[in-house]
């Protein structure tokens, strides 16, 4: 095969590199789930070689509706997604506006058919194996991030994740009351050059120190998260519950990313093919993005700048 | 061949007028010098056979200068035997020859070819051969005492050499129908011995002779050319169908890029699209894969190819040959609206011999031989690829393709007729292996059949003839991704085609029986159903918001009776009117039409002796698949029959040098094709999958220039230009959109095949095959939607198949050795695919963000290597 553009890692035009969705229980827990009456504070990462000011970011939702396609995941609406921002002055289209900007918060509204939605998981867990690893919903939201300058469009769709977890918690049936409540991983110092391939614990970069010229190995500190079981396995053949395995994703504004190569003897390479990167920097200045996420709808990122 | 509204029969035969002594006397033999025998075994056509022979005149200036040598000629002989037009094809070494050959050919007789079991009027090749021979010896009072017997046999096939001249410098003898020959009065001492067949290079051999005893000797002799066309009986029978590509497997076994696979050689012909990667599918004149009927000796079987295509499901050595229908074919052949292949089975040998061959994907081992008063074959091959793969590939996963195959038949003399069991089996399974455990993980899929089948063909008075088969059939297929969704079924049919046909006169013949079957069909699926609004995201579901994978086990039995009766009128000499009537109804159907009367009408006019007009048009209808009826899974209730008005013209026309060139124009349109839907049930809201809202529309023009096998010389060149074309179901815009007709997905607008072949007198076959085709549309990309929940992108199509893939470009080369020993042959062939090593594209991904594309390229060059032996 030829002809790929590996040049994905490399931002020089409008993009949306990652959707956060973060719920504040005041607990201190970046949560990632919603229930409703919650309010999701929505966040884009948003890159843009010209700026952000003249960009703008609006959030659509799109609930379902049966026997009808969505249109923030359906193709046909997709060949051109400004199209489907004015459609929700339609109430019949399931297209809500969420507002505009990089962030905006949400609340999920207490309303018969959010409720019956999550309480539909809730009965029908029983149809389900292992249902207490999947008691979650998903909404679709369209971003259509608009560049004014340049007439430029970027578009992203975030399933956000939704889950009956109020209930959960105070429930005792064994179908469900093992869900894991999923939490936004908690990220810590870019690091460089690390030592071993099980651990992030090389030399920590913050902001304003320099960038070591040539291929240098960097990784991202990612903590433990509330959520680092996606659901607690019952059963003699539920005996082992799976950990999340939170991964990587690295972009720059300039210099070259290449995969880091793991060993193949198994030694530590799950998390170092996860997390670490080589990257040489270009000389002059630069961003380096990385976004996390964790396989259940939650992620979080850093974007650093170096001169 | 235009005058004859009859079976098209070419072979060539062989006789021998031997020069006579000093007064210019001929002795010809006066044994009938019958066809030579089929090379493999008896032919499923039955050439004439001679049963008068006339000496020609040997012309005396010939003979006083030395010249021998032999004529080759063009003769018809008609339903009775009788000899008809004579044209000289080759007038040999000497201008007499000519008109003393034809002389004595006009006075033979011989026995009708029989075709199908009827007598039918035929043109052959028949070889008059002029050999020099000293005078007999005077006539002596009493018969000499026998001094050598023996039999001539052909080196390798171990078959009788029929007619051979036996000279012993004096003495002669010629050999019977068994290739014996017996020598009298040998004088004491040395003897040299010749032997000259037309078929076979001359053979000399030094004998001693002792008194007062008789030796028994057996001779061999080297064919001119083996996998011999002269033995072979081929050509078109009467035709029922505007465009009909009859081949043999002599013919086309050595066809580069086949792997010796005569099946594959479908792929060649006009009016076939090229598949991707070789697959092995066959979409001929714009249907989908699955509208083309498969049938082995009258039985439908479900495949035709092993897992890629890397073989065909029945052996080579089994097959006699194949009929290709690509459209408007005669109403003996139904619910289908694409093509129809017809491949058949020879009849097993009497006499015992085997073959083996082996390559890189398989090995094949057939035998054969007489048992009571009949006979049988029996053929079986299996893969084994999985073992190759198990070796080359270290570590990792890896997919490990494994199949098999077998042919059984037996035919032996029945209530008057001939009888015929057989039965066919062909198993595929595809793994996804843990090579380190080697324990089958992720996913499995298998699909296997066996037909198991009686025929029985015979003819009663009044001119009636009847040909039944009924089979009774297993196919079973399974597709599972552990623990995600399982997809099995096991259908069993009964199938019975009868075909009666009625024969008053050479002006009408009428056809009439039935092509039915009763199915029952078992499945267990599981399988998560889906919202339309699931059914239609490209961006993923989590969660419960599906339903659970929903197990689904039932059965449902049908029927799909079939009747059809076709009539062959020729009020003119060179007019003929041939209307038929398929009436087609499926059991299982249980909205809309279940039953459809498809009138279709051919017609064939003999504009000149070489050349013929032709047109034909009709109706065509398909039942559903019985999967695409299951509810609520993916499939729709309320199918019903696809249809298609098919019509098209075209001549035939003879050329020199036994070539004929073939030209078809063509037009279907289809309507209520399946096709996919999102629209939901409207009483239960579940997604249907699928509907009949589709139309269609292929048109074109189909080309075979073609050049028969002769003088060791065959290719054709096959050209088709068309334009397919295809409308959705109304659902798979959006609201307020137009819905335009759109390119098909294998719409390829030039297809161009040249093959060509040479054999030469010393075994060596050299072969080549190039192909041109059109690229395939697809449907571009017009944005790329970023995923935020893991990062990639998802490409967002544009307007259906509105650009089309780069051309593809293939040379493929073989050469075949033949080693002939005694008893048995050896072959060896390489054959190389590609071998400019040109990247073909076959696939187009889209680039990370869809703003671009990646090229999937088939295969480079690709030498394969073969071994094949027979006895």
């Amino acid at each position: 095969m030829s002809g790929f553009d590996r040049n994905d890692q490399i931002v020089d035009s409008l993009r949306i590199l990652g959707i956060g969705q973060h719920v504040d229980d005041g607990d201190g827990i970046d949560w990632a789930d919603a229930d409703v009456g919650d309010t999701i504070h929505l966040s884009a990462l948003v890159a843009n070689p010209g700026g952000l000011s003249t960009v703008t970011v609006t959030w659509l939702a799109c609930l379902p509706i049966p026997g009808q396609t969505q249109p923030c995941t359906d193709p046909n609406y997709l060949r051109d997604p400004t199209a489907v921002i004015p459609m929700a002055n339609d109430p019949t289209s399931g297209v809500y506006l969420l507002g505009q900007g990089t962030d905006v918060d949400y609340t999920v509204p207490d309303t018969d058919d959010v409720q019956a939605l999550l309480k539909s998981l809730l009965t029908r867990a029983d149809m389900f194996a292992n249902a207490q690893c999947a008691l979650y919903t998903q909404i679709p939201l369209l971003i259509v991030a608009q560049d004014s300058a340049n007439g430029a469009v970027f578009a992203a769709v975030k399933n956000i994740r939704l889950s009956p977890w109020k209930e959960i918690q105070q429930a005792n049936d064994a179908a469900y009351m093992y869900y894991v409540r999923n939490a936004n991983p908690a990220l810590g110092a870019l690091n460089l050059d690390p030592p071993v391939l099980t651990q992030c614990d090389g030399q920590p970069l913050y902001p304003g120190d320099t960038f070591p010229d040539g291929p240098q190995t960097i990784c991202l500190v990612v903590g433990q998260a509330q959520s680092y079981y996606t659901c607690t396995l019952d059963g003699p053949d539920l005996a082992n519950p799976v950990p999340e395995q939170p991964a990587v994703i690295w972009y720059t504004t300039g210099g070259a990313l290449s995969s880091f190569a793991a060993p193949t003897d198994g030694s530590g390479s799950s998390l170092a093919s996860r997390t670490f990167t080589v990257f040489t920097r270009p000389t002059g200045p630069f961003t380096i993005y990385g976004i996390v996420r964790d396989g259940r709808d939650g992620e979080a990122w850093i974007a650093q700048d170096f001169q | 061949m235009g005058l004859l509204p009859a079976a098209l029969v070419v072979c060539l035969l062989q006789a021998q007028a031997v020069g006579g002594g000093p007064d210019g006397g001929v002795s010809g033999s006066d044994a009938a010098a019958p066809a030579a025998p089929a090379d493999a075994g008896v032919p499923a056509v039955k050439p004439p056979e001679l049963t008068h022979f006339v000496p020609a005149v040997y012309p005396p200036d010939a003979e006083a200068a030395g010249v021998a040598g032999s004529v080759t000629f063009s003769i018809v002989i008609d339903e009775n035997g009788k000899v008809g037009a004579i044209k000289v094809l080759d007038p040999g070494p000497h201008p007499k020859f000519a008109a003393a050959a034809e002389a004595a050919v006009k006075q033979f007789q011989f026995s009708p070819a029989i075709i199908n079991g009827k007598p039918t009027a035929v043109e052959v090749e028949y070889r008059y051969e002029f050999v020099l021979r000293k005078a007999p010896p005077p006539p002596v009072p009493t018969e000499k005492p026998v001094s050598l017997i023996g039999r001539v046999v052909e080196r390798g096939t171990r078959a009788p050499v029929i007619a051979a001249s036996i000279d012993a410098n004096g003495p002669t003898a010629e050999t019977d129908a068994d290739g014996r020959f017996t020598l009298r009065g040998l004088p004491i001492g040395p003897v040299k011995i010749h032997i000259v067949s037309s078929a076979h290079h001359p053979l000399a051999i030094d004998e001693v002779i002792e008194a007062n005893k008789v030796k028994e000797v057996e001779y061999r002799m080297n064919r001119r050319r083996y996998n011999q066309f002269e033995a072979v009986v081929r050509g078109q029978r009467e035709r029922k169908e505007v465009a009909v590509h009859e081949v043999t497997a002599e013919e086309i076994a050595t066809v580069p890029g086949t792997q010796g696979d005569v099946l594959k050689v479908l792929q060649d012909f006009p009016g076939v699209a090229r598949a991707p990667f070789g697959l092995g599918l066959l979409i001929v004149r714009g249907s989908a894969p699955q509208d083309t009927k498969v049938y082995l000796d009258g039985v439908e079987i479900p495949l035709i190819f092993h897992f890629g295509a890397l073989t065909a499901v029945v052996n080579t050595d089994v097959i006699s040959g194949l009929d290709f229908y690509p459209g408007n074919f005669a109403a003996n052949w139904g619910n289908a609206m694409g093509g129809t292949v017809d491949v058949r089975t020879r009849d097993p040998k009497h006499e015992w011999h085997g073959a083996g061959h082996v390559d890189l994907y398989d090995g094949a081992a057939m035998v054969e031989g007489p048992v009571g008063n009949g006979s049988f074959f029996a053929s079986v091959r299996r893969s084994w690829v999985d073992e190759v793969l198990r070796a080359v590939v270290p570590s990792g996963l890896t997919v490990a393709p494994v199949f098999y195959d077998y042919q059984l038949k037996y035919v032996h003399s029945l209530w008057g007729g001939q009888g015929q069991i057989f039965a066919y089996g062909s198993s595929d399974q595809l793994d996804i292996l843990d090579q380190n455990t080697a324990q089958k993980i992720s996913f499995n899929s298998e699909v296997q059949f066996h037909r198991l089948a009686a025929r029985w063909q015979r003819g009663f008075a009044g001119n009636w003839r009847n040909d039944a088969i009924f089979s009774l059939g297993y196919t079973e297929t399974s597709n599972e991704v552990v623990n995600a969704v399982k997809l099995d079924g096991t259908l069993l049919t009964a199938s019975l085609r009868d075909t009666m046909t009625w024969h008053p006169s050479d002006k009408f013949t009428l056809e009439m029986g039935t092509d039915s079957s009763l199915r029952y069909l078992t499945y267990d699926i599981d399988l998560p159903k889906l919202t339309a609004a699931q059914a239609s995201s490209a961006f993923g579901t989590g969660g419960l918001n599906g339903n659970p994978s929903q197990n689904t086990q039932a059965s449902t039995s049908w029927a799909q009776p079939g009747f059809f009766a076709t009539a062959s009128w020729v009020p003119t000499p060179r007019l003929r009117i041939q209307p038929g009537l398929r009436f087609d109804a499926s059991t299982d159907i249980e909205r809309g039409h279940s039953w459809w009367f498809d009138p279709r009408l051919s017609l064939f006019f003999t504009a000149g002796p070489k050349t013929v007009l032709k047109g034909g048009v009709g109706l065509y209808s398909q039942a559903p698949q019985p999967q695409d009826l299951i509810p609520s899974l993916f499939g729709n209730p309320g199918l019903t029959f696809q249809r298609s008005f098919q019509y098209s013209v075209g001549v035939d026309q003879k050329l020199p040098y036994q070539s004929d060139i073939e030209v078809t124009l063509y037009d279907k349109y289809m309507w209520d094709l399946e096709t996919p839907t999102t629209d939901p049930d409207q009483i239960t809201k579940d997604p249907l999958y699928i509907s009949n809202k589709g139309k269609g529309r292929s048109y074109g023009l189909e080309l075979l220039l073609r050049r028969q096998l002769m003088k060791g010389f065959y290719g054709w060149i096959a050209y088709t230009l068309s334009k397919t074309t295809r409308l959705d179901d109304p659902s798979e815009v959006p609201m307020g959109q137009p819905n335009p007709w759109h390119l098909y997905d294998f719409d390829q607008t030039h297809i161009l095949t040249v093959i060509a072949s040479y054999q030469t007198e010393h075994n060596w076959t050299f072969g080549t095959r190039l192909r041109y085709v059109s690229g395939d549309p697809y449907t571009p990309y017009v944005n790329g939607i970023f995923n935020a929940n893991n990062g990639s992108y998802v490409c967002i199509p544009g307007d259906v198949n509105t650009a089309r893939a780069p051309a593809f470009f293939q040379a493929d080369v073989r050469i075949d050795r033949r080693f002939v020993y005694d008893k048995w042959i050896f072959d060896g062939y390489l054959d190389v695919q590609n071998v400019t090593n040109r990247a073909n594209p076959e696939a187009l991904f889209p680039n990370y963000n869809c703003n671009g594309y990646a090229t999937l390229t088939g295969i480079p060059i690709f030498p394969t290597i073969g071994l094949r032996a027979e006895f």
